[in-house]
């Protein structure tokens, strides 16, 4: 019993002490966490960059595709495509035999979402149609906006699909209207194999 | 769920339908066959790549119009195609300015004289025979078959 007075005593007398010593003790610093550095990083490989690729329209009854070529700095990007298009089924008028034009486009995207793996865009511009297969004279015109994921298989290559839709176009240009007048959703799938150096 | 919902629209949009289409002035069933007449240049000698304008309209309508038969003669066609041209210049300060503006005035009529249609064109360009040619362009635009692709 007189053992654990004495000790309790000496408890208590040392806690003073050692609460000044804890007050004298030089602080350590705070080590940075390997967490809250990758996010203030910049999260993708290319902050900025040229880019390139090929693109396939997925559209009934018409192969169409090319190469879209831009850059971007930061979340903002700009494109320049160029398309062609054929007919995969028969025209029954005969107006073309099989060639039908091409489609020229410029685009302003954002890239809204960016990783190292994958990127979504979303972007607007504006889509010629110019049917030279037809007659020189004949360009159609549209207003498309557009949301694009890509995944970076590798640094400098990735995979794309895209869905765009007009807001916009000439009346002889009829999105998600089959020949035969059948209506669907008329949003547009391409699909974008890409590059970036 | 967002990955289901990111197929889901692929899979909805996937071979979506995209169709071009037009609908021709006239009913090309019914006039088959054109005599072009007309087309001059006003007294000015013009030559487009050998060519009359009144060939080369010739040769226009033949390669992308909705007509089956274009003639140089009046023999048994189904209309009369009658273009006139006008060329009108505006002089700038120096010669490289001056700007030429060419109407093509047309008129498709039977040949018991009904008219069809009619219509009007025109270019402006700096070079007089570039004019001339993309008026006549519009003239063969105008009568683009109907389509649907």
């Amino acid at each position: 019993m007189r053992t654990s007075i004495l000790l309790m005593l000496a408890v208590l007398l040392c806690a003073p002490l050692d609460a000044d010593a804890r007050r004298r003790r030089p602080k350590k610093k705070p080590k940075p966490r390997p967490a809250a550095a990758a996010q203030s990083a910049p999260s993708d490989v290319y902050d900025s960059a040229f880019s390139y690729g090929l693109d396939v329209f997925m559209v009934q009854g018409k192969a169409m595709g090319g190469i879209r070529l831009g850059g971007y700095k930061g979340s903002i990007g700009l494109d320049l495509a160029a398309d062609l298009i054929w007919l995969t089924e028969d025209d029954p008028n005969e107006v073309v035999d099989s060639f039908v034009g091409a489609l020229l486009g410029l685009y302003l995207y954002g890239r809204v979402v960016r990783t190292r793996s994958a990127e979504l865009r979303v972007g607007t511009g504006v889509d010629v149609y110019p049917l030279f297969g037809i007659n020189a004279d004949e360009v159609l015109y549209s207003w498309p906006v557009f949301a694009e994921a890509r995944y970076w298989l590798t640094t400098q290559w990735g995979i794309g699909a895209q869905v765009r839709f007009n807001l916009l176009h000439s009346d002889a240009l009829e999105p998600g209207v089959a020949r035969d007048g059948q209506e669907s959703i008329p949003l547009m799938l391409i699909l974008t194999l890409g590059g970036r150096s | 769920m967002r990955r289901g919902l990111f197929i889901a629209a692929l899979a909805a949009t996937a071979c979506t339908p995209l169709t071009f289409s037009n609908t021709a002035p006239i009913d090309f069933e019914r006039y088959r066959s054109v005599y072009v007449e007309g087309a001059e240049g006003g007294g000015i000698d013009i030559n487009l790549a050998g060519l009359s304008p009144r060939e080369y309209l010739i040769e226009g309508l033949r390669e992308d119009s909705g007509f089956r038969r274009v003639e140089r003669g009046p023999g048994d066609v189904d209309v009369h195609l009658r273009v006139s041209l006008f060329i009108d210049l505006d002089r700038g300060f120096d010669r490289e300015d001056d700007e030429y503006t060419v109407t093509a005035d047309f008129e498709l009529y039977t040949p018991d004289g009904t008219l069809v249609d009619r219509g009007s064109v025109y270019d402006e360009d700096e070079d007089l025979y570039e004019a001339v040619e993309d008026a006549l362009d519009e003239v063969v635009h105008h009568y683009l078959p109907s389509y649907r692709l």
